[in-house]
């Protein structure tokens, strides 16, 4: 379990940090509309990382007694935010198509196409076998 | 050319200060072109295009035509050939205008508090309350007698808390009650 946290940490450790720099870069490049979409992406990966670390913290008393429930207890707390959290940003999504707020629209399938790379990446590493 | 608000002109402005806007204004020089295009050229994805064409259209820098299965987007000259003087001397009878202000104020009011037709939440400042609640008292027919459930049920279109809704519309004079019947007694229009 360990080499998946790891692995699952660095990869979100990753994206944070290329954030940052799109970030930057982006406001040097004085795309500003963008740099702040990215902040927003940058967001959405800091909030899941902190979700991520309560997740763990609850598997964590477990793991030197049942690793296989460990795993459960990661992956059911730590998925189960993916269902809460972007739970609005669906709604507005939603209602921003049939309003025709193309901003809105825009700025919310970024949050939810981030969440969801990282949530699938998340899934396929839980798969891995050890 | 038409007077163009203050507002306006640094919306125009704001509009125009950011790169990959000016590189979309850039390619649209060529020859209209539909959004795809533009994303390819410009090493953009599609959506960020459409967010920034939009931005451009509402400052009238570009508009939009259907051309069979497309949208094709072509820039309008007629701001963009304006000397700079031009353009702010256009904004200035408005600067002193005190309906422009109250419209303006009352836009922004509007803008904040409610979105897709729902009130965000009921504003605490009085002036403010008052806006949204003459924005949300055009929803009745004038002259038309409605009984409270009727009155509750379009309110709680805008907001769940229709009890404060109807009771600050009788407060604000906007609609009277008699018997359980209510009737909208002013309109902004």
């Amino acid at each position: 379990m360990e080499s998946k946290i790891e692995n699952y940490t660095s990869y979100l450790n990753v994206l944070i940090d290329d954030k940052k720099n799109e970030i930057t870069t982006l406001t040097q490049e004085q795309r500003f509309d963008e740099a702040n979409h990215a902040k927003i992406q940058l967001n959405v990966l800091e909030i899941f990382e902190k979700m991520f670390t309560i997740g763990y913290q609850k598997a964590k008393p477990l793991l030197q007694s049942d690793e296989e429930k460990a795993l459960e207890v990661l992956s059911s707390t730590y998925l189960n935010y993916f269902d809460k959290i972007p739970h609005n940003w669906l709604i507005n999504l939603e209602k921003s198509i049939q309003y025709h707020d193309i901003e809105t629209e825009h700025i919310e399938k970024l949050k939810i196409s981030q969440a969801n790379t990282i949530k699938n990446y998340f899934i396929e590493i839980m798969k891995k076998e050890a | 050319m038409n007077e163009l608000s203050p507002e306006q002109l640094v919306k125009l402005f704001k509009a125009l200060a950011d790169q990959s806007r000016v590189k979309i204004l850039a390619t649209l020089l060529e020859e209209p072109k539909y959004v795809e295009l533009i994303a390819e050229r410009l090493a953009l994805t599609p959506s960020t295009v459409s967010f920034h064409l939009k931005k451009l259209e509402e400052v009238g820098l570009v508009e939009k035509k259907k051309d069979q299965y497309y949208i094709v987007y072509s820039i309008r000259l007629e701001l963009l050939e304006l000397p700079l003087i031009e353009l702010l001397e256009a904004s200035q009878p408005m600067i002193n205008s005190d309906e422009q202000r109250e419209l303006a104020y009352r836009s922004n009011v509007l803008k904040q508090f409610i979105k897709y037709d729902q009130l965000i939440s009921i504003p605490v400042q009085r002036k403010k309350r008052k806006i949204i609640l003459e924005h949300i008292v055009e929803s009745f027919e004038p002259n038309t007698p409605y009984p409270e459930k009727e009155v509750n049920r379009l309110l709680s279109q805008f907001h769940e808390d229709f009890a404060l809704l109807r009771r600050s519309m009788i407060e604000e004079q906007l609609m009277e009650r008699k018997d359980g019947i209510y009737l909208r007694v002013h309109s902004r229009s």
